[in-house]
């Protein structure tokens, strides 16, 4: 008989496979035949399949709270996933730069303010077409240069809202492409006045936000209409106008 | 009411309609509010019982919703929406283990095995039951039997398909499941 062929033990090895009808039907058979006479075997084939059908079978559970709320508020302001600067900000063992303080911050963003505002009111003021004649007239205005003798900073790229359009896409790809270049041409002559620290950290984050600007133009080159991917591409290449634009202020090294 | 309301929600369907995908894919917020709202308890129900903590699984569900919204655009509907966000949802679950098993092993130095059978004997019973419910056992297995558990049992995964998202051998899910039923038995029968 095929069933004296099956101990106890040999029934829990094949209790699996008989569950899922991957065992062949002499097996299967043999495993039958022994939970008929087994009690312990036969209690143990009751309880499994018991368990494995209620599970099957459990109920969509509920959370506590709504958690749209927290969801909606990460993705209206999307951000390009910046992992190093990410994980270290989570860590708290991470020893802020001095520069990442809130005065040097709140200096610089001040600085920046008065510089952005000064540059986009009088390029408004000269130029009716708008916010795509700032790159090319921001870099030698009197009022950016009269702010403490900090070099000529192009205004913040135009924030565009709906990008999905084609007709939009190349000119302000080549706007943030002029005020990528100039603020480039800036930070690489002030990098000697740099800590040589600062300019690792500035660095190793213009990396990432250049790998997430790759990322995003190889995606869009894959679905050229998606407006996720183009916001996407804009807020990476705004990311890195704006820390570029907050180097380009840096106070030199002491 | 609310339960009659409540059971009717139930019984519809998760899949939405391709337009709210659709556009939700395209930026469109309101669209995804829909989609979440239609998807929202069968992800969380995954996450609760992969984790076993209902608290890490409401940021989990949240995380998994965002990274859907950034991701949306590459779904190409060669599967079923619901199926590409459940298989997103085991992911992120998993790679929250990943994260959490780096720092667990950064701190003890020691091996990456959770699978203690330590958190399972020693944790008390739900103190609302004399008797543990299925749900309560679950949270309460050894995390890798869970998660096997969870993949096959729960949510209709195959060995094969479990051991492809685990990084173990179809073998070993096969062991873990077994590990997972006997374990609950004895939870249940306790």
């Amino acid at each position: 008989m095929i069933d004296q062929l099956f101990t106890c033990d040999q029934f829990d090895a094949a209790l699996s496979d008989y569950l899922e009808s991957t065992l062949d039907p002499a097996a299967r058979a043999a495993l039958e035949s022994h939970a008929v006479r087994c009690d312990r075997c036969r209690a143990l084939l009751a309880d499994v399949s018991a368990i494995t059908t209620s599970a099957a079978a459990l109920p969509e559970l509920e959370p506590s709270r709504d958690l749209w709320p927290g969801i909606v508020d990460r993705i209206a302001a999307p951000v390009v996933t910046l992992p190093v600067a990410g994980r270290r900000a989570a860590d708290r063992s991470f020893v802020r730069p001095w520069y990442l303080e809130p005065a040097p911050l709140a200096a610089a963003a001040a600085l920046l303010i008065a510089a952005t505002v000064s540059v986009t009111l009088l390029a408004t003021r000269t130029s009716p077409s708008g916010p795509s004649t700032v790159a090319s007239t921001g870099a030698s205005t009197p009022d950016t240069q009269s702010v403490d003798s900090l070099p000529a900073i192009p205004a913040p790229a135009p924030r565009v809202k709906n990008v999905g359009s084609k007709p939009n896409v190349v000119p302000v790809q080549q706007i943030y492409a002029s005020e990528i270049a100039e603020l480039d041409s800036i930070v690489r002559d002030r990098r000697s006045q740099l800590d040589t620290g600062t300019v690792a950290v500035i660095e190793k984050n213009l990396r990432i936000i250049d790998q997430a600007i790759a990322q995003s133009r190889a995606a869009l080159a894959r679905d050229p209409n998606s407006g996720f991917l183009h916001n996407q591409l804009n807020n990476a290449l705004n990311q890195k106008i704006a820390l570029l634009r907050t180097v380009a202020l840096l106070p030199a090294r002491t | 009411m609310l339960t009659a309301t409540m059971d009717v929600v139930a019984t519809i369907p998760s899949e939405e309609p391709p337009s709210d995908v659709a556009r939700a894919a395209a930026g469109d917020r309101q669209a995804f509010e829909r989609v979440y709202r239609a998807n929202m308890q069968r992800v969380f129900s995954i996450c609760v019982r992969m984790s076993g903590d209902r608290a890490r699984a409401e940021e989990l569900t949240q995380d998994v919703f965002v990274r859907a919204w950034e991701k949306l655009p590459l779904f190409r509907g060669e599967s079923a929406f619901s199926t590409w966000l459940h298989r997103l949802a085991v992911n992120v679950v998993l790679n929250d283990r990943k994260t959490q098993g780096r720092e667990r092993s950064r701190a003890a130095a020691g091996d990456d095995d959770e699978d203690t059978e330590e958190s399972y004997g020693a944790s008390a019973p739900p103190s609302h039951a004399d008797r543990m419910d299925l749900e309560a056992a679950i949270a309460l297995l050894p995390p890798g039997a869970r998660r096997v558990f969870v993949l096959h049992d729960v949510e209709g995964y195959r060995h094969e398909e479990i051991a492809e998202m685990l990084g173990v051998t179809s073998g070993g899910s096969k062991a873990q499941l077994h590990r997972a039923r006997l374990l609950l038995r004895e939870a249940l029968n306790r």
